[in-house]
Formats: C-alpha cells, structure tokens, sequence
C-alpha cells in the first residue's frame, strides 16, 4: 500500500469556510434587514460573469430564507410577477394588479428577503419600476443580482437609483478563497502556495474553474500517493484555464 | 386601508397546509376553537393537535381571552385560540415542541441550490457551498441519490473511486419551490405536486423516473 494514498475523509461537519463574494453578500442583506425603518432596503450585487454572484445568491437564499427569482430574457411584467408568486407558491390571481398585490403582502407577512438574479434582464426590459412598486409596497429587502454594467444601467431609472442602500461589486476569487477550496476539495492534501497561487492566476478569479484544477491536482496526488505539492512538483502539467484551445499548426 | 389580497397555496396541500390555511381565514383578530380548526381544515384531531401544539410554542399561537368552564379544560377541542404571527402562506415547519423541524431544511436546501445550477453540472461539494445549515455529507449524498432516482437529477457521471457522481438538474422536472420529501419507506414524493416519484416497493423498476 506504499503508493496509494487512502480517501481522506471528506466531511467538513457540514460547515465550510463561505468564500469572499458569499460573505459580502450575506453582510448586505443583513445591513439591509436590520436598516432603521426609514431606509430603503436594496442591496444590489454585480459583477462579471463566473464570479460567483449566483452561488452567493443562493447561499443568501437559503441562510435567510429567501424567495429566489431568475430572470430571464422573454419576461414580460406579467410573467415576472407570476415567476415570483410561484416561488412563493401562491397561486395567481387574474390581473396584474392582482398578482403585485399578492407578491407584496406575501413579502410583507413573510418577511422573507426577495433575491432576483440576471436582474439585467429586467432593466434592459424597462420593467425596473415594478421593481420599484414591489418595494414600495411591501418595503422588503431584496437583493438584486446583475452583471457588472448593472448600476451604470439603473442610472437611467434615478427613483430607483436612489433606493438602492448597498452598492456590492463582487470579487475575483482571491488566495485566501483558493485556500478555502482547497480545504473542500482537496481533504489531507498540501498545497503549497505558489502552486495555489498559480491555480488561482490562471483560473481569473473564478471559482468554478479553481475548483476544477483543485480537482485535477487531487487526482494526481492520489494517483501519485503524495500529500504534499508545490508549483515546482506539478511541473509542466496543464491547468485548467477555461480558454478554447490555440489552432495548432502541424 | 387597502383590503389584504387573497393568498391561496397553489398545488398539493399536505394536512398541515390545511390546517395553517384554516387558522389564516379566521385572521389575527379572531378566535377559534380546535373543534371549528378541524372542521374547517378537515384534519383529525391527531394531525390537528400536534401541529397545534407546535405552533403555539412556536408563539404563533396563543390561548385565547375566552376559555370555556373549567370542567371542560381537559377537552382540548374547545380550547380557543388566536393567530398572533401571520406569516403568510408558508405553513411553518415546527415539530410538536415548536422547534424547527430541521430535516425538513435540510432537504429545502438541498433542493433550493440545485433548482439553483442553471443547467450546470455539479457535484455535491458544490450543493454544500450553497447550504447554510449544517449537514453531513452522507445526508447531502443520500438526498441527491434520491433526488435522482425520482428523476429530478441526471446522473452524468456515476460515483467512482475518488470521484463524486455528477449531476444535472432536469429542468422538465422543476415543480415548485417544494422540496420532493423521501418518506420512511424510501419513496420519493413531489413537495408541489403531490404525486409519488419513485416508489421501491413496486416491482417495475425500469419506470420514466428510475435511473
């Protein structure tokens, strides 16, 4: 058994370290649901794409048991608020005006937190101000999620601009991040930290391309029955970058 | 001051939905006694008591000003009540003690962060990222084996030596916000639909939903 390494057990007691972009996200809300009555109560988080505002989002959700709604590009008004209620599993009324009123005071009673993602659909829509309505109405927290563009755009709309109480850009998954992930994903392996380091270079701050070459590493070292390894180990071994390969000329 | 709109729970209604729905009509202004509850929400006094029970610890409930005679305090049924904490729709998920029923979460979340992968596939260290409440590994697993057997999941990559199975979320399959609930005899039942999907005391295994 000199060359295999066992399994180490993989169970972080069902508690992990939340990475930088979760625990941002999860502040703001708590800002928000705890911010003095006269407040608004919108927290809005943007960021690029593969940053891991979606997986943030639905730690949100779940930590405070949010109703999460997606966007997308066909919603009409109508469509979006019947997205909402079915979240909340209601069953809709006939009109429009029926429907906003169901989703305000289910928000209100509830007191549970609206999480609406790819938010950008909704403002490219010009369906912000019922947004706006539903807020009003219900003075729930919401946390919107949107693409990095995503308060450049809602500029346009300056009543909802201005009910926007924390302003939250995501992060590029940063060392610390990749250490925490390696703890998940790599249980009883060492990983030095310029390896790390390069992991997470290449990886562009997102999380979901570390977590790949966290598991390409594992694989090695098991296969290689070492505990320990560092950039100078892993050698000319490929990382994951997520880039489409170069054209290769024979 | 506007009239509250009409909140009525779309799809299957377990007895305790009832009950809560039953409890929400008389509003926080009235009371009630367990006997109009259980005849309003058509539920036995077992399913009645306990969640009663529950949601009066729970301080969503509390006695109310008029109690009938002392000789007749044994008699649950007329002991009279009154909403305190309307929460809307959701029923609240306590046990009899008023405590949270905390398996019940777990499989809310589970569920939540999978509806959550966006066609994605996943693992389930990635579920665990998107749970907040502490759960083992083996109960997460578990759950998502049975999340695909009652054909909710996609097996893509079956588990193998030092490999998590992957999976994918079909989206054909995205009922509702409800959790499927994996019952003592290990079948599968959808939370929004009520229907069973997956049931291992059948014989005929090679169903729609068995993978």
């Amino acid at each position: 058994m000199a060359n295999v390494l066992s399994i180490a057990p993989i169970n972080p007691g069902g508690r992990w370290a939340p990475l930088t972009n979760v625990s941002l996200a999860a502040r703001a809300i708590e800002r928000a649901l705890n911010r003095s009555a006269n407040l608004p109560g919108v927290v809005a988080l943007y960021g690029p794409s593969g940053y891991g505002k979606s997986m943030a989002a639905s730690y949100c959700m779940n930590r405070f048991d949010g109703v999460y709604v997606e966007c997308r590009s066909y919603f009409t008004k109508k469509a979006f608020v019947m997205a909402i209620l079915k979240e909340m599993g209601i069953r809709p009324g006939r009109t429009l005006t029926e429907m906003m009123e169901q989703a305000a005071e289910q928000l209100d009673l509830s007191q549970r937190p609206l999480i609406i993602d790819e938010m950008d659909h909704i403002v490219d829509k010009n369906a912000i101000e019922i947004v706006r309505d539903l807020h009003e109405m219900s003075r729930a927290t919401m946390l919107l999620v949107g693409e990095e563009q995503f308060p450049r755009k809602l500029l346009k709309w300056e009543r909802f601009h201005n009910r926007v109480l924390v302003w939250q850009p995501a992060q590029a998954a940063n060392l610390e991040d990749a250490r925490k992930l390696a703890a998940f994903y790599c249980p009883g392996i060492e990983i030095a930290e310029d390896l790390l380091g390069r992991v997470r270079d290449l990886s562009r701050g997102t999380a979901r391309r570390i977590c790949v070459n966290l598991d390409m590493i594992r694989d090695h070292c098991q296969k290689s029955g070492v505990r320990k390894i560092d950039l100078e180990a892993w050698g000319k071994r490929d990382l994951y970058t997520g880039d489409a390969p170069a054209r290769r000329i024979a | 001051m506007r009239r509250p709109a009409r909140l009525e729970r779309a799809g299957a209604l377990t007895p305790r939905d009832r009950i809560w729905a039953a409890i929400r009509r008389f509003g926080t202004e009235a009371e009630f006694s367990i006997a109009d509850l259980m005849a309003l929400s058509e539920q036995r006094n077992d399913t009645t008591l306990s969640y009663i029970r529950g949601l009066e610890k729970a301080g969503y409930l509390v006695a109310g000003a008029e109690q009938r005679v002392p000789a007749l305090r044994q008699c649950y049924e007329l002991r009279h009540l009154r909403l305190v904490r309307d929460v809307g729709v959701e029923a609240p998920r306590v046990d009899a003690e008023g405590k949270t029923l905390a398996g019940a979460v777990i499989q809310q979340q589970i569920w939540n962060a999978v509806r959550r992968m966006k066609g994605a596939d996943f693992d389930w260290r990635a579920v665990m990222q998107a749970c907040s409440h502490p759960m083992t590994m083996d109960t997460l697993k578990e759950y998502l084996r049975r999340l695909a057997r009652g054909g909710y999941l996609r097996v893509m990559v079956e588990a193998r030596a030092r490999h998590p199975a992957r999976y994918r979320f079909v989206t054909g399959r995205d009922t509702g916000p409800r959790a499927p609930v994996v019952d003592r005899e290990d079948r599968v039942m959808d939370g929004n639909t009520g229907a069973v999907a997956y049931d291992p005391s059948l014989q005929f295994q090679g169903g729609e939903y068995d993978r």
